[in-house]
């Protein structure tokens, strides 16, 4: 029927992602389980113990479902609406006598916690009935005496709720504004009914007796809603209670420890305070410490790791208390926490929390954000354990009642992600790599030793060397303001001339082409224009000329004769510089090469 | 049975050790499976969950088989990856009930390919869609596609699926033949490239 329906409705609701999302596998997804639970209302337990581990879990809807596979196991209606459940080994089992422990499921409702052995209702324990309070006492005692008639008795209650009293059944009931007839309400209970009280079980825990393994005989935690903290061996003998203060009411246990050696139970209560009870000087005693963590806001989830207390409350905030009380850090969650679950494996423990906007992160010990797994819908409960002969699964169901199952990848890595995300806190991983330091080698320590012995030559030959690079330098800037650039030059920020030489001849007269073009856009004026050449091998008549202006775009052209002189008739360069009219350095230079002349016979 | 003279033919004249391994998660009915194919049989066989793993060698036409039944549960599983050495076929055992876990049967037999003994080196995997008796068993194409098996290369790794119930053997046959066929196939043609291959993929 399941998998019809799923068909269904899988048409406008999207599966979740297949596979491998970060260390989970998605394994199963059953979109119209229909759970109406919280995380205390659900838990993995070997029901059958074969290994093949089962999800139990108490509805809303008052029913008792149990999951094995991809299938409902079985389903049992309950008897109340549930508050918290818990699932036990420890049942002594007279018809199987190999097996000893029976596995049995407790369910808290109302005042009462109902066991169930192979799933059928078998016992059921009532909280202790409360005393009235002092108040409420001496109220009614003095109204029995008849010290006080009925209308005081009615002031004096109604001022005693109004001072915070808890009033037992009897005197609300009196005080209900519909109550028509006092004076038979009166006489009819007032004279005799005892003034004590039931109350109702908030949350439920277990604790192992004497060993650790899964499997060994619990004993069972259950909260009140007057602050006490009731230890049961199951079903039904209790063996220690513990009285929280005045206003405390638990709503979420965190165990730790052995019940019969020593343990340390942290109890988040509603008022905002994490109260811790350990065991007493007396064997089988609790008492509650000193040590009190008072939160800014309303716990909504408790988780024990081995070394830490984590506390999420209503303004988004999760802190990690040491357990002695103080705090270790705290970390602000983008959405509320709707459970926090400590997730143990075989290397590590960890800690799982469930946020409403869908997510799930997964912190280590040191508050590294190792992974989020992204769930489709809002979070109702979340669960680590081990299911269906898989050592890790993760179950979440979402407040629309989907139920989904992760399994762990036994590969998956849970230490420290390399990479840093912004959510993670914590020094840099840098701090952790040594510096490399490279080792001395043998080369470098003879080159030191050297160093040490020749310091004065290495020094002169450091200057030598210095000297010559700076006259390099003085050489190479010298050549540049004479030279100026070859070819094209800049003549201030806006003008610009080029240079064309060419000779022409045969020897010994030669004649030399010059063609000045100004590429700037102003005109330039009085160029001095200059040649250098050898003179024992040529003779100028002019070694020098003026241009009186150059007009941008333009190009002038100019003819100067040069003849050769050499008798061996020996050729030579002939440099150009076109000066500037105002500083020293030419404007542009150009060098010709002068062909082999002809010889004449003289 | 038939099974171990059909391997032994398929090895030709090789003579010698002819190693199995044998995978799976736990509980999926790898120990009842050997149990079934073993020559002489104990007349009652109860199946219990395998401790590390056990190694089963037995004589049969001439061919030392050694069987090695892995245990599946989690805490042993990291031991598969050290007998993969010398081994001449896989088989891959998975509960076709057990639907809840397909994924992580996908995520180890994903492992077992990604094996540097397995991949390219052409051994057989044979996949038994087990307990295929017990209702809600899911069909082989379902524990194929589930086992993301479809997406194999067939040159690389020659697969083959075969629905079972290891408690009676139906079945078994049908995968044997396929593991028969493809080691034979596989033979013949090492013998016409033996000369290419220096390293072959394990078969002596
Ligand atoms: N119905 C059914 N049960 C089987 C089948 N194969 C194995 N089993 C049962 O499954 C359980 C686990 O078998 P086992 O061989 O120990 O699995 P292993 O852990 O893989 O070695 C045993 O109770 C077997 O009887 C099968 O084909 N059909
Ligand atoms: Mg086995």
């Amino acid at each position: 029927m399941s998998s019809i329906l799923a068909g269904a409705a899988q048409v406008e609701d999207p599966l979740p992602e297949k596979g491998r999302l970060g260390p989970w596998l998605a394994a199963w997804h059953d979109p119209v389980a229909g759970l109406t639970c919280n995380g205390g209302c659900m838990q993995f337990m070997d029901l059958s113990r074969n290994g093949d581990y089962k999800i139990v879990v108490a509805c809303r809807a008052m029913s008792l479902k149990v999951y094995q596979g991809t299938s409902i196991f079985a389903e049992h209606p309950l008897l109340d609406e549930p508050s918290g459940l818990c699932a036990f080994y420890g049942v002594e089992d007279n018809t199987n006598t190999a097996g000893g422990e029976r596995p049995a499921v407790a369910v808290a409702a109302g005042p009462y916690i109902f066991i169930y052995k192979n799933l059928r209702p078998y016992f059921k324990f009532t909280a202790p009935l409360v005393e009235p309070s002092d108040e409420e006492l001496e109220i009614w005692t003095r109204y029995r005496k008849g010290e006080v008639d009925a209308d005081t008795l009615k002031a004096l209650l109604a001022k005693a709720t109004e001072d915070g009293v808890r009033l037992g059944p009897l005197s609300t009931d009196f005080l209900a504004p519909d109550l028509e007839d006092r004076g038979s309400f009166l006489s009819a209970r007032g004279a005799s009914e005892p003034l004590s009280r039931t109350t109702i079980i908030t949350c439920l825990a277990t604790m192992n007796r004497a060993r650790e393994e899964e499997g060994s005989p619990v004993c069972l935690l259950a909260g009140t809603e007057d602050g006490q903290i009731v230890f049961l061996d199951p079903p039904c003998k209790v063996l220690t209670t513990a009285q929280l203060p005045r206003g405390a009411v638990p709503a979420f246990l965190a165990v730790g420890g052995l019940f019969d050696s020593d343990w340390r139970l942290a109890v988040a209560c509603r008022n905002g305070r994490i109260y811790t009870v350990k065991d007493g000087d007396v064997a089988k005693t609790a008492v509650v410490t000193g040590t009190v963590i008072s939160l800014e806001a309303t716990p909504c989830g408790l988780a024990r790791l081995p070394r830490q207390v984590y506390a999420a409350t209503t303004d988004n905030n999760l802190h990690a208390y040491h357990l002695k009380g103080r705090r270790d850090f705290s970390l602000k969650m983008p959405a509320l926490v709707v459970q926090l679950e400590a997730m143990e494996t075989r290397s590590t423990t960890c800690l799982l929390v469930a946020l409403a906007d869908g997510n799930v992160r997964l912190y280590d010990a040191e508050k590294n954000l190792l992974h989020t797994l992204k769930t489709q819908e809002p979070i109702a409960a979340l669960r680590f354990g081990p299911y269906a002969r898989e050592d890790g699964a993760l179950a979440v169901v979402s407040v629309t009642g989907k139920l989904t199952i992760f399994m762990l990848n036994r590969k998956a890595d849970l230490r420290k992600p390399k990479t840093f995300g912004a959510a993670t806190a914590g020094y840099p991983p840098e701090q952790d790599i040594p510096l490399k330091v490279p080792k001395k080698t043998k080369l470098y320590v003879e080159q030191t030793q050297r160093a040490k012995l020749q310091a004065g030559e290495i020094h002169r030959a450091f200057q030598k060397d210095l000297c010559l690079l700076r006259l390099t330098a003085a050489r190479a800037y010298v050549k540049t303001i004479t030279d100026g650039r070859q070819g094209v030059s800049a003549v201030g920020a806006a003008a610009s001339l080029r240079l064309h030489a060419q000779c022409q001849g045969l020897g010994p007269n030669f004649k030399i082409k010059l063609e000045l073009q100004n590429q700037g856009d102003r005109a330039l004026t009085n160029l001095p224009v200059a040649f250098t050449y050898d003179r024992d091998i040529y003779a100028m008549e002019k070694g020098q000329f003026m241009v009186s202006a150059l007009i941008p775009g333009v190009s002038s052209r100019h003819e100067i004769a040069i003849t050769n002189i050499d008798e061996g008739g020996a050729a030579g360069s002939v440099r150009i510089l076109v000066l500037s009219p105002s500083g020293p350095s030419p404007l542009v230079s150009a060098v010709v090469n002068m062909p082999l002349s002809e010889l004449i016979d003289s | 049975m038939g099974l171990f003279k059909k391997i032994a033919s398929a090895m030709g004249r090789s003579r010698g050790n002819m190693r199995i391994l044998v995978v799976g998660l736990d509980n999926s009915g790898k120990s009842t499976l050997i149990e079934h194919i073993k020559p002489n049989k104990a007349s009652t066989f109860e199946a219990t969950p395998t401790v590390g793993f056990q190694v089963q060698e037995f004589a049969k036409n001439n061919l030392n088989f050694t069987v090695i039944d892995m245990s599946g549960q989690s805490r042993y599983r990291t031991l598969w990856e050290h007998y993969f050495c010398n081994v001449h076929a896989v088989i891959f055992v998975v509960d076709s009930t057990d639907r809840v876990r397909m994924c992580v049967a996908k995520e180890e037999l994903e492992e077992v390919l990604k094996h540097d003994e397995v991949q390219n080196s052409g051994m057989p995997i044979l996949v038994y869609a087990n307990k295929g008796d017990l209702p809600g068993s899911m069909s082989r194409q379902e524990c194929a596609d589930e086992l993301g098996l479809s997406g194999l290369n067939d040159e690389q790794t020659p697969w083959h699926i075969e629905k079972s119930n290891a408690l009676v053997g139906l079945g078994v046959e049908e995968g044997v033949n396929w593991l028969v066929q493809t080691l034979q196939s596989a033979s013949g043609r090492r013998e016409t490239t033996e000369g290419r291959r220096s390293s072959g993929s394990g078969h002596k």
